[in-house]
C-alpha cells in the first residue's frame, strides 16, 4: 500500500481526473474507485478525502447536490466550468511532476 | 456476488441504524447538520460493505470500525478543514462584494458616500465646533452603526427559523464579522477633522466601505444562504423535520 503521506500532494489531481472521466461521484465512492483501480495500492484516508473535496469546493472547483438515496441523504460532487480548465492544468502539472521524479530516481531510464 | 466472485451479502442499514449513526456523530461533536449528512453517508456505505464481507461483525462494531478509519482526530480535522474551506470561500466573496463597488455604476454610489462621509467630517468640524469634538462624533458613529447593525441583524436573524446548526452559515456570519471588525479598526486609527487631503479623504472612503459591508451584512449576504439552507431544510432527516 502507497503511503499516505505521499498522495497527500497528489489528492487534489485524483479527485478532478475521477472527476472528469465519471460526471459526479460520493466521498464513499470516490474511497471505493480509487482502491479498485489500484488493486488496494492507494487507499484514501476520509480524513484526507473529506478536507480535500471541501477545499475544492471552496475554491469553486466543485459544486454539490443533495439527494435522497433510500433512507439518507448523498452528496454528490461534480466539476463545474472552472472544474474543468483546472483537469488540464492539474495533469500538465502532475505529469511534469511524474518526468522529474523519473529524472531524479531512473536517470538511466530517461 | 462481488467482484472477485465471493458471495456477499448485500446489507441495507434500517432508518434507526442510521439514526443511530447521526446521534454517534453528535457524540463525537460534529454538531453541524452539512457535515453530519455527509459523514453518515460515508458511514453507512462502509458499515454495509463491511457487514456484507462478514454477517457475524454486529452494527456497533463495524461502526467503530469505520469510526477508527478516520484517524486520531476522528471527525475534528473534517469539520475543522471544512469551516476552513468555507471560510476562504466567503472571503472571497465579500471581496468581490466589496470590488463591485469599485466598478461603475456601483462606485457612484462609493463616491457619494465618500462625500458624504467627508462633509460630515471635514468640511463642518470647519464651521461648527473643535476637531476634538469630530473625532469623538466619528468614533461615535461607528460604534453607532455597528450597534445599529448587530440589533437589525440579530432582529432578522431570529426571523428565520433555524431548525438545524449549519456550517455553511456559522461560517458566512464568522467571516463577515471579521470583515466589519478588519474595516471598523482603521476607523479609530486615523484622525478626523483635519487638513490633511489624504487623512480625509481616506477616512471617507473608509468609512464609505464599511456602511456598504454593513448594507452587505444586513441585506444581500442572508440572501447568499437562502438556496443552501433550503436544500439541506429539504433533506432534513424524518425526526428533526
Amino acid at each position: 500500500m502507497i503511503d499516505p503521506k505521499l498522495l497527500r500532494g497528489s489528492l487534489n489531481t485524483i479527485i478532478i481526473k475521477l472527476l472528469s472521466e465519471r460526471n459526479e461521484m460520493y466521498g464513499y465512492e470516490i474511497t471505493q474507485h480509487v482502491k479498485d483501480i489500484t488493486a488496494g495500492e492507494v487507499q484514501l484516508t476520509e480524513g484526507a478525502l473529506y478536507p480535500a473535496l471541501h477545499r475544492l469546493e471552496g475554491k469553486g472547483i466543485l459544486s454539490t447536490e443533495l439527494r435522497n438515496v433510500g433512507n439518507r441523504v448523498r452528496k454528490y460532487y461534480r466539476l463545474t466550468e472552472a472544474g474543468k480548465t483546472e483537469v488540464v492544468h492539474q495533469m500538465t502539472a502532475m505529469e511534469d511532476f511524474i518526468k522529474s521524479m523519473q529524472l531524479i530516481l531512473n536517470p538511466k531510464l530517461v | 456476488m462481488n467482484k472477485e466472485g465471493n458471495n456477499m451479502k448485500e446489507v441495507k442499514l434500517t432508518q434507526e441504524q442510521i439514526n443511530a449513526i447521526f446521534d454517534f456523530t453528535r457524540k463525537k461533536y460534529v454538531r453541524y447538520y452539512d457535515v453530519q449528512l455527509e459523514l453518515v453517508d460515508h458511514i453507512a456505505s462502509e458499515i454495509e460493505v463491511l457487514m456484507g464481507e462478514d454477517p457475524n461483525l454486529s452494527f456497533d462494531k463495524a461502526m467503530y470500525k469505520v469510526y477508527k478509519s478516520f484517524g486520531i482526530f476522528g471527525f475534528a480535522k473534517v469539520v475543522e478543514q471544512k469551516g476552513s474551506a468555507l471560510r476562504k470561500f466567503w472571503k472571497r466573496r465579500i471581496v468581490t462584494f466589496l470590488l463591485e463597488y469599485f466598478t461603475f455604476p456601483k462606485v457612484v454610489m462609493t463616491l457619494l458616500l465618500s462625500v458624504g462621509f467627508y462633509g460630515l467630517f471635514w468640511i463642518l468640524p470647519l464651521i461648527a465646533m473643535d476637531t476634538f469634538y469630530w473625532q469623538g462624533i466619528s468614533w461615535g458613529i461607528s460604534w453607532g452603526m455597528v450597534m445599529v447593525l448587530q440589533i437589525l441583524y440579530f432582529k432578522l436573524r431570529k426571523k428565520r427559523k433555524e431548525e438545524v446548526k449549519l456550517l455553511v452559515v456559522e461560517s458566512l456570519e464568522g467571516t463577515q464579522w471579521m470583515a466589519v471588525i478588519w474595516l471598523w479598526m482603521p476607523i479609530y486609527s486615523i484622525p478626523v477633522g483635519q487638513m490633511d487631503l489624504g487623512y480625509a479623504l481616506l477616512n471617507s472612503l473608509i468609512f464609505a466601505v464599511f456602511s456598504i459591508l454593513i448594507y452587505g451584512v444586513l441585506f444581500v449576504f442572508p440572501t447568499w444562504l437562502e438556496d443552501e439552507v433550503k436544500t439541506y431544510y429539504t433533506h432534513l432527516r424524518p425526526q428533526s423535520a
